[in-house]
């Protein structure tokens, strides 16, 4: 339904498709369900439309039309977003970038590139790789999501650890603002040093600015030499405390990762069969990069660190196959544990990276005491965990449980001074808890950098700012969500 | 909304002398940068209450503020405050430190690489200060400027290369905008997505959405080794810059800062020792006759030797940067140089060098921006090219009338609106 409560016209519907074709509209019931949510399952709403532009004189087009038709709009890459920050929302219509898959430019003198917001992210290294360049972000999701939604959440990955998340590799964009107007911020060759930053608060900012069309991102020359280590722990507070360790001894791999056991036999036990030991308690997956003379000097410091807290065992490799190998059971652990139960909780908090056991304990705590399976595959490097539940989403009482451990390892990760979201990003998952961290004033403010961009709230409205204030939510408990409520909403 | 439309005016302290009082800020009328009125808040409630109250009397009688630290990087960022230091209050940011002894770090957690230190700290006590626990922070800017005053100048330095521009660097923020709310943006860790990036408009936004008060930034591990080693000069600046580009072409020698100065390439390496002997020896065979430098701390004397006071910079990218220089030596008569990066090539023109231009080269493939005094006949041409047009210009114009309704903070021509 519009605004008005009617249904989009013919005639709106007609000039979508006159815009985009007659494939890039979608609103029969078949498309509208399989647009119900993204990767974050619990929450569900159906759209009114789907519009899948393919260029951005297409999206702006599209815009305009929808914004007659007096509907709001949610931005849509891949939907692997774990937040709920691409689920339709009430009176929306979706605009994916499903069919905007260019990469328009790779230019590697000057080591940059620019791709339609609808490139897969693994598609881009890909095609760069010829030229011996590649692209730093690496969620392990990458072989499905966009780079338009990394943008969207400031997604990192494994390597993020040495390279940073998507704000610190995007040159400049292409985006269509909420009256159709196409703007360009930045691009290769801008410093934007000594310049008011516009694109630092549009990265990350989860749909709620505007369109993401285009996307210049910088380059990497690919490393001249690359290990990756394997470290085996009997336990998985050692392990965690080793990683705290080679942050306080300084140390600088590209990539420091944790699998616990549960993690390592769901990837052993799935396609993916890394090769990952069967007799650990915890895997530390490390990469290293660079110049012959510092890759061996860092994997060196690295397994005496490792040994030193207890490792029973490391092995390294720069073989390129057995390398993917273990990199692809790291990629592949979330997907693999869909063997353990129908359904998976992610959690996406950030610790202090002096205190990792001290929250991964609070998290096993939390899910003990709620008779919740837990499983641990993380970004140790960067503090960011990845508490994983299993659970069926049609057990209304395992949800309630489900939610109230994510609550208690927020407020854990909080208390220790840490942050509610290291990439996932706030979307609905976690609004109320934005008033743990941000006061009234805060939230107000980043309402109002929002409506700078966006002053009717087209764009994804509804999203990551609280809805009520924070003293209410202080208040008053928060209420415990349930799929049954929230299927209708 | 007030803004600043006489650069030469003085203002009438008559109001912000009656607000300081009431805010109970002490007010210096001529003590501060250029002998302009300066307000010393000694607590961070203190300075909000005064910018709310000058808020609340904006309306009646232009009140310019600028946040100001040691005042090293005004003539670089406000350079209205700099040419008439009494048609502006000064806000010290280094009164908050309190005592003079304070190095103004709230906190550096060695064991997650991470500092937190107020606005007014002064970055070389900084730098020392996470030295001592083998870290380095960036940008390496030499010589008197505050954390707070170098954020939001929006200034990175020749480090840039490896690390990229500061704002990558920092985590959160604490700020005060110009109706005197106090606000919070991002965090101290070293990754983190939660809500909009508030503070990344506060860096590079050269004080107009109020004062920073706190700023959290990420740390690098100090290197094992550093080697600041230059070229013999070149027949012309031109040549110098190719032989940059050569090095940075090159993947396997890791150089972490690059520039031309008087047709001389000087190279920074840095990193675990053996490498940085190994990217030496292969440096050797691209250039011969190499000098090498004794490196200072964190290889200062290499950024001493690079940094510049500018008053435009030009920003290409690495391809076209050669061309642009040969175009601009030109037109202007004089030799220049560049900083060379991975992504980015720019040249810095400092005041003596232009002064005399009487227009740019054309074409110039070259985003330029201003960052002080440029001489009028260069000055006409720039307008077409720095005002932005369509939603940026709009959205520009929200956010300042949302965190600066007064227009207490705001400058002339920054940001270029169209
Ligand atoms: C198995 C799995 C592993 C994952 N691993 C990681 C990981 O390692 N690191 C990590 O950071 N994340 C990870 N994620 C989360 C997710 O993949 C990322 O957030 C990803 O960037 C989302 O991309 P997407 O294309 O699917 O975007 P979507 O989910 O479609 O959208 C994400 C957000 O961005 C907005 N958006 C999307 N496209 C645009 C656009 N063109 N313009 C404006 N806004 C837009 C949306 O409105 C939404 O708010 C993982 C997810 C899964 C399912």
């Amino acid at each position: 339904m519009g605004s008005d409560g009617k249904q989009l016209s013919r005639r709106h519907l007609a000039e979508l498709e006159r815009i985009v074709g007659k494939k890039g509209v979608r609103a029969d019931p078949t498309a509208r369900s399989a647009y119900e949510s993204d990767a974050f399952m619990l929450q569900r709403a159906s759209a009114e439309v789907i519009v899948l532009p393919r260029t951005t004189a297409e999206a702006a087009a599209a815009i305009k039309v929808l914004r007659e038709a007096g509907l709001v709009v949610v931005p849509r890459g891949a939907g692997t977003g774990l937040s709920g920050g691409a689920r339709p929302v009430e009176n929306g219509a979706i605009v994916g970038t499903a069919r905007m898959r260019d990469v328009l430019e790779v230019n590697a003198e000057d080591r940059y590139a620019r791709v339609q917001a609808g490139v897969v992210n693994v598609h881009l290294t890909a095609a760069c790789a010829d030229a011996g360049l590649f692209y730093g972000p690496d969620p392990s999701s990458q072989t499905a999501c966009t780079i338009g939604g990394n943008v969207g959440n400031n997604s990192g990955g494994p390597h993020g650890f040495k390279y940073g998340s998507t704000n610190r590799h995007v040159l400049g964009l292409t985006m269509v603002d909420s009256s159709g107007e196409v703007i360009q911020l930045g691009g290769p060759g801008a410093a934007g040093d000594g310049d008011l930053d516009l694109l630092g608060p549009v990265v990350g900012s989860e749909g709620m600015l505007g369109l993401v069309t285009e996307v210049t991102v910088q380059l990497l020359p690919r490393p001249e030499k690359v290990e990756t280590l394997l470290c085996l722990f009997e336990s998985l507070d050692a392990c965690c405390d080793a990683v705290s360790e080679m942050i306080a001894r300084r140390l600088e791999p590209s990539a420091i990762e944790i699998l616990d056991r549960l993690t390592i036999e769901a990837v052993e036990a799935s396609v993916l069969r890394a090769g990952y030991p069967d007799n650990a308690e915890a895997v530390m997956l490390v990469e290293v990069e660079g110049g012959d003379e510092e890759v061996d000097a860092t994997s060196a410091d690295v397994i005496e660190v490792a040994r030193a807290f207890g490792a029973f065992d490391t092995r390294r490799t720069t073989d390129p196959v057995e390398r993917k190998r273990l990199w692809a059971g790291r990629k592949g652990a979330f997907g693999a544990m869909g063997r353990i139960a129908p359904d998976l909780y992610v959690a996406d908090v950030v610790a202090p990276r002096t205190r990792l056991r001290e929250i991964v304990s609070a998290a096993t705590v939390a899910c003990r005491e709620r008779n919740l399976k837990l499983a641990n595959v993380f970004h140790a490097g960067d503090g960011n965990l990845h508490p994983n539940i299993s659970y069926d989403r049609r057990d209304a009482d395992e949800v309630r449980r489900v939610l109230e451990a994510g609550r208690i390892i927020m407020e854990a990760c909080v208390a220790a001074g840490g942050s509610l979201t290291g990439e996932h990003g706030i979307g609905l998952e976690k609004q109320d808890e934005m008033c743990l961290v941000f006061s009234d004033d805060d939230l107000e403010a980043m309402d109002q950098l929002r409506a700078a961009f966006d002053p009717d709230a087209f764009w994804n409205p509804g999203k990551m700012l609280p809805v009520r204030g924070c003293r209410e939510i202080h208040t008053r408990p928060l209420p415990v969500h349930s799929p049954a409520a929230e299927g209708a909403s | 909304m007030t803004t600043a439309t006489d650069p030469t005016g003085t203002m009438d302290l008559g109001p912000v002398r009656a607000a300081c009082q009431e805010a109970g800020v002490e007010l210096d009328d001529a003590g501060g940068v250029g002998g302009g009125p300066v307000a010393r808040p000694a607590t961070e409630a203190a300075l909000g209450n005064l910018i709310a109250l000058l808020a609340d009397r904006g309306h009646q009688s232009p009140i310019r503020l600028v946040p100001c630290g040691g005042g090293g990087q005004l003539h670089w960022c406000r350079p209205d405050a700099t040419l008439a230091p009494a048609g502006f209050l000064q806000l010290s940011m280094g009164a908050l430190l309190g005592d003079p002894s304070a190095t103004g770090v709230v906190e550096y957690v060695p064991g997650d690489g991470t500092l937190t230190a107020l606005a007014g700290a002064d970055l070389s006590v900084l730098r020392a200060t996470v030295a001592e626990g083998g870290h380095r922070l960036t940008p390496a800017i030499f010589g008197s400027c505050t954390l707070g005053g170098v954020l939001a100048s929006g200034r990175s330095g020749l480090d840039r290369h490896s690390f990229g521009p500061t704002r990558h660097h920092l985590l959160g923020m604490r700020m005060i905008d110009g109706t005197g709310r106090h606000l919070r943006s991002g965090g101290r860790l070293v990754k983190n997505v939660t809500g909009f990036d508030l503070h990344r408009l506060h860096a590079g936004g050269r004080g107009i959405f109020g004062p920073i008060v706190e700023a959290s930034m990420r740390l690098m591990p100090a290197p094992e080794a550093e080697q600041y080693v230059t070229s013999p000069p070149a027949t012309s600046t031109a040549a110098a810059v190719e032989l940059a580009l050569a090095i940075r072409g090159t993947t396997t020698i890791r150089e972490q800062g690059l520039f031309v100065r008087d047709r001389v390439v000087h190279v920074l390496m840095s990193g675990r020792g053996r490498q940085v002997e190994a990217d030496r020896r292969r440096l050797e065979g691209l250039v011969t006759g190499l000098e090498e430098h004794e490196p200072g701390p964190g290889a200062e004397a290499f950024h001493l030797a690079g940094e510049r006071q500018t008053a435009v910079r030009l920003s290409t990218v690495p391809s076209k940067i050669a061309g642009t220089i040969s175009a601009l030596e030109a037109s202007i008569g004089g030799l220049t140089g560049a900083v060379i990066q991975p992504g980015v090539a720019q040249v810095d023109l400092p005041q003596d060098l232009i002064s005399g231009a009487s227009a740019w080269p054309s074409p110039l493939e070259a985003r330029i921006s201003v960052r002080g005094g440029v001489p009028e006949p260069l000055r006409s041409g720039l307008t077409a090219t720095v005002a932005p047009a369509g939603p940026e210009s709009r959205w520009t114009r929200r956010l300042v009338e949302a965190f600066d309704p007064a227009g207490l903070f705001q400058t002339e021509g920054f940001p270029a609106r169209s």
